[in-house]
C-alpha cells in the first residue's frame, strides 16, 4: 500500500465516499450532517405527523382532549416512533458542539464543553423524550379515564416548555464561550446572537402560569415569535458550525495523522 | 496577519499564525447585528401589545392606573443619565483620559443599579397592592415586558463591568469593546423609552 490518494471524484456519492475514506475530518462532517437531518426530522414529526405543533389550545376540556388523542392516535405513535430513533443524531450533534467548545481558547474549556453537553441532555430528555413518552402513552389507549388523558396532555406541553431552562443555560454557555474565545473559532457577532436565543428561552416561562393569551403555550409571544426567532437562529447556527468544522484542526490521533500524511503525500509506503 | 518572515522571526507556530489570522478576520465586532435583531424582536412584542390593547381597550386603560408615573419617570431619568455618563466615558477614552473613563463607567453602572433597585421596588409596591402577573392581560404584558427589559439591563451591567476592567488595565484597553458596550446600553435605554411611552404615558 502506498501513500497516494486519488483525486476527489465528481459524482455526489463518489465524492461522499472519497471524503469518508480519506478526509481526516470525516467523522466531524458526519456529526455535522446529523444536525440538519435531525432537526428536519423533528420538524416534520412535530408539525405534520403528530399534530403536536403548533400547540393546541391550553384550555381544551376533557372531551376535546379525548378527541385529540382518538383522532391522531396512530399519527402520534408513528411520529414519535420515528423521532425517538432520530434523536440518536442529536447525540452526535451535541458531541460535535461540545468538542468544538473544547477547541476554543478560553480558561476551563473542558468544563464549558461538558456543561454544554449536560445542558443539552437535560433539554433533550424533558423536551423530546418526556413529551414523546406522554403523548405516545396517552394515544395508545384513548379510552382511558379522561382525567388521566388530561394529565398526560398537560404534562406533554409543560415538559416541552421545561426544556427552556436547559436551552437557556446552553445559550448562555454559547454566548460566553464565543465572546471570550481568543481563537475566534466562531465570529463574535454569532456570540451576540446567542443572547436572542437565551432571551427567547427565558420568555417561555409564563406558559406554565397562564392558560390563554399571548403568553400561554400556544400564544403569539410564548410560541410563535419564539419559534420564528429560534428557527432563524438555528439556521445561522448550523451554518456557523459548518464553517467552524471547516476551520478547526482535526484531532491529532494516529488515525488522522496518517490520513493527513497521505493527503499531503508524506506517507512512507506501508511495510509489506 | 504577520508576514512569513515576521512570523518566522517571532518563532510562531502554524497554529498560532492561524489563530492570529482568524482574529484579524473578525474585526467587525458584530454588536450591530445583535442590536438590529433585538430591536426587531422587541418591535414584534410591541405590535402584539398594541393589538391586545386595541382588543381589550377598557381593561388596559383601567389597569394602567395601577402604574406609578413617578416611578416610571424616575427610572427613565436614571437610564437617561446613565446613557449620558457612558457617552462621556467613551469621549474620555477617545481622549486618552482613562481615569475619567473608569469613574464615568462606574457612574453608569451605578445609575443602572439604581434603575434595577427602583424597578424591583416598583414591582413590590404593585404586587403588595394586588396587581400581579395574572391580574389581567395588561399586567401580563407589563410584568413580562419590564422583566425582559431588566434582563437586558443585567446583560448591559455585565458588559459595563467588563469595560471597566478593560479601562483599568492598560494592556487590555480596547475601544471596540467600549463602543459595543455603549451601543448595547443605549439600546437598553431606547427600549425603556418605548416601554415607558407605551405603558405609562399612553393612558
Amino acid at each position: 500500500m502506498t501513500g497516494a490518494v486519488p483525486p476527489i471524484p465528481s459524482g455526489w456519492f463518489a465524492k461522499m465516499a472519497w471524503h469518508l475514506r480519506h478526509n481526516p475530518k470525516a467523522d466531524l462532517w458526519v456529526a455535522w450532517f446529523s444536525i440538519p437531518i435531525a432537526y428536519n426530522i423533528m420538524g416534520i414529526v412535530y408539525f405534520t405527523i403528530t399534530h403536536m405543533m403548533p400547540p393546541p389550545d391550553a384550555t381544551k376540556n376533557h372531551a376535546q382532549i379525548v378527541e385529540f388523542f382518538t383522532k391522531f392516535g396512530f399519527e402520534i405513535r408513528l411520529g414519535f416512533g420515528i423521532m425517538l430513533v432520530s434523536l440518536a443524531f442529536l447525540v452526535w450533534a451535541n458531541d460535535l458542539i461540545g468538542w468544538l467548545i473544547m477547541k476554543m481558547d478560553i480558561p476551563h474549556v473542558k468544563a464549558w464543553g461538558y456543561a454544554y453537553m449536560i445542558a443539552m441532555c437535560g433539554g433533550g430528555f424533558t423536551g423530546a423524550y418526556m413529551s414523546a413518552f406522554t403523548m405516545s402513552v396517552a394515544s395508545m389507549r384513548p379510552d382511558r379515564d379522561p382525567a388521566m388523558l388530561e394529565v398526560l396532555y398537560d404534562l406533554t406541553y409543560i415538559s416541552f416548555d421545561g426544556t427552556m431552562g436547559f436551552f437557556l443555560f446552553g445559550s448562555l454557555i454559547w454566548t460566553y464561550t464565543i465572546l471570550a474565545d481568543k481563537s475566534r473559532l466562531f465570529p463574535k457577532w454569532f456570540g451576540y446572537t446567542c443572547i436572542w436565543n437565551f432571551t427567547t428561552e427565558f420568555l417561555v416561562s409564563p406558559a406554565v402560569i397562564v392558560h390563554s393569551g399571548p403568553f400561554s403555550w400556544n400564544g403569539t409571544i410564548a410560541f410563535w415569535i419564539d419559534t420564528v426567532v429560534y428557527i432563524l437562529w438555528q439556521i445561522v447556527y448550523v451554518f456557523m458550525l459548518y464553517y467552524a468544522v471547516k476551520r478547526v484542526d482535526p484531532p491529532q490521533d494516529r488515525f488522522r495523522l496518517k490520513r493527513i500524511a497521505r493527503l499531503t503525500g508524506q506517507l512512507t509506503p506501508h511495510p509489506a | 496577519m504577520a508576514s512569513p518572515d515576521i512570523a518566522a522571526s517571532l518563532g510562531l507556530t502554524a497554529q498560532e499564525i492561524d489563530k492570529a489570522e482568524r482574529h484579524e478576520a473578525n474585526l467587525v465586532d458584530g454588536i450591530w447585528i445583535f442590536i438590529v435583531g433585538d430591536l426587531f424582536i422587541f418591535a414584534s412584542y410591541f405590535v402584539t401589545y398594541a393589538l391586545w390593547r386595541n382588543w381589550e381597550h377598557g381593561i388596559f386603560l383601567a389597569a394602567q392606573q395601577h402604574l406609578s408615573l413617578g416611578f416610571g419617570l424616575f427610572n427613565t431619568m436614571a437610564l437617561l443619565v446613565s446613557s449620558w455618563t457612558l457617552a462621556a466615558a467613551l469621549k474620555a477614552m477617545r481622549a486618552g483620559d482613562f481615569d475619567a473613563a473608569g469613574w464615568l463607567t462606574l457612574a453608569t453602572m451605578g445609575f443602572g443599579l439604581v434603575f434595577v433597585v427602583s424597578k424591583i421596588t416598583e414591582w413590590s409596591v404593585e404586587v403588595s397592592h394586588g396587581f400581579v402577573f395574572t391580574s389581567n392581560m395588561f399586567s401580563q404584558f407589563y410584568f413580562w415586558t419590564t422583566g425582559v427589559h431588566i434582563l437586558h439591563v443585567f446583560f448591559g451591567l455585565l458588559a459595563l463591568f467588563r469595560l471597566y476592567l478593560e479601562v483599568k488595565d492598560p494592556a487590555c484597553r480596547n475601544l471596540a469593546t467600549a463602543e459595543s458596550a455603549a451601543a448595547f446600553w443605549h439600546m437598553v435605554d431606547l427600549l425603556w423609552l418605548v416601554i415607558f411611552a407605551l405603558m405609562y404615558l399612553m393612558r
